[in-house]
């Protein structure tokens, strides 16, 4: 629980509780934690839909590089699901904590990801422009 | 504005050169079901949403979509790196290599360009949101086309990905038609 009884946010866990998506209540909102989420396309329990027997299957990472990112896409992927529903329940405070918190942290390691491998968007500085140098995201493993 | 972020939606690890699936996949980058469609179809029609919901929607997954674009031509070029003139032949590419080389180009499998026909964008709002919830439907039987077409596991992870994206939208989209339809009078 990210949450505990009282509301309060514990950062040190997943996001794997649960929000309900019609009611918005949060005692029953069902929600999977980031790896699970960005593996499966949906951060909504009740929205998962799996194609015939097909498992979801997603690469690992090979390298410190790809793990650091795979964390951020998974927190971006967090961050993107949210704001679809949130867009249409801008009043769940509930969705919205965990949305700031997975916001929080996606800027936090999106910074730190940069000043080691280079910009992830342009205003990311680092000592010199490597914009140009650091890797496009079709070019290579991601 | 947009700012372009360096990274894809969902990590991408193709290393087997697959002609035959990439002549597939172009078309969710080109095609009538396809991500750009996808893309300027929301994009054009959130300047017509009534509220703020529906403008932060359609403005949210117009987003989104460009990203899946993106994917889906990195697929294809990941797909296609490498490959030799014969090669292309054999995948019954050559067509398509006589306009365009080995460049990644906005077509269906048959290589027809991209055309803006197949979509829609009216000012009224049950019509596009009709549109959007088809439009959604058509890209999820599509990617499960490819996935039955696909056999390797590097290339049927991500296609199972964005399908998936496809449900989580449709279901937005008919949210916030139902919500329009109980609150607007039509």
């Amino acid at each position: 629980m990210l949450f505990d009884t009282n509301g309060f946010i514990n950062p040190n866990e997943n996001y794997d509780f649960a929000i309900n998506i019609i009611s918005g209540n949060p005692n029953t909102l069902n929600i999977y934690d980031k790896e699970e989420a960005l593996k499966k396309g949906n951060l909504f329990k009740d929205l998962y839909d799996p194609y015939k027997d097909y498992k979801p299957y997603m690469t690992t990472a090979k390298n410190e590089r790809q793990d650091k990112l795979l964390d951020i896409m998974q927190l971006e992927f967090v961050v993107n699901d949210l704001n679809l529903y949130l867009d249409l329940h801008p009043e769940d405070r509930y969705a919205y904590n965990i949305f700031k918190e997975a916001s929080e942290k996606l800027k936090e390691k999106s910074e730190k990801y940069s000043k080691v491998y280079g910009p992830l968007e342009l205003c990311d500085l680092t000592s010199e422009y490597e914009w140009t140098s650091s890797m496009f995201p079709w070019e290579g493993e991601f | 504005m947009f700012k372009y972020c360096k990274k894809l939606p969902y990590p991408l690890s193709i290393s087997k050169k697959d002609l035959r699936m990439a002549k597939f996949i172009v078309t969710q980058f080109g095609g009538p079901n396809g991500e750009l469609g996808a893309a300027l179809r929301y994009f054009s029609q959130k300047f017509s949403m009534p509220d703020d919901r529906g403008r932060a929607l359609l403005n949210d997954i117009a987003t989104e979509e460009l990203g899946h674009m993106e994917m889906v031509a990195t697929m294809v070029h990941m797909l296609t790196k490498g490959a030799s003139v014969k090669e292309i032949e054999e995948a019954g590419l050559s067509s398509y290599f006589a306009e365009h080389g080995k460049g990644v180009y906005p077509c269906d499998s048959n290589g027809i360009p991209f055309n803006a026909r197949a979509i829609e964008s009216t000012s009224d709002v049950f019509t596009n949101l009709s549109e959007d919830m088809a439009a959604e439907q058509k890209a999820r039987a599509t990617y499960e086309n490819l996935i039955d077409l696909a056999d390797d596991k590097d290339v049927i992870g991500p296609l199972l990905f964005l399908r998936q994206r496809e449900i989580v939208h449709f279901n937005r989209f008919k949210e916030l038609y139902d919500l329009y339809k109980k609150e607007l009078k039509s």
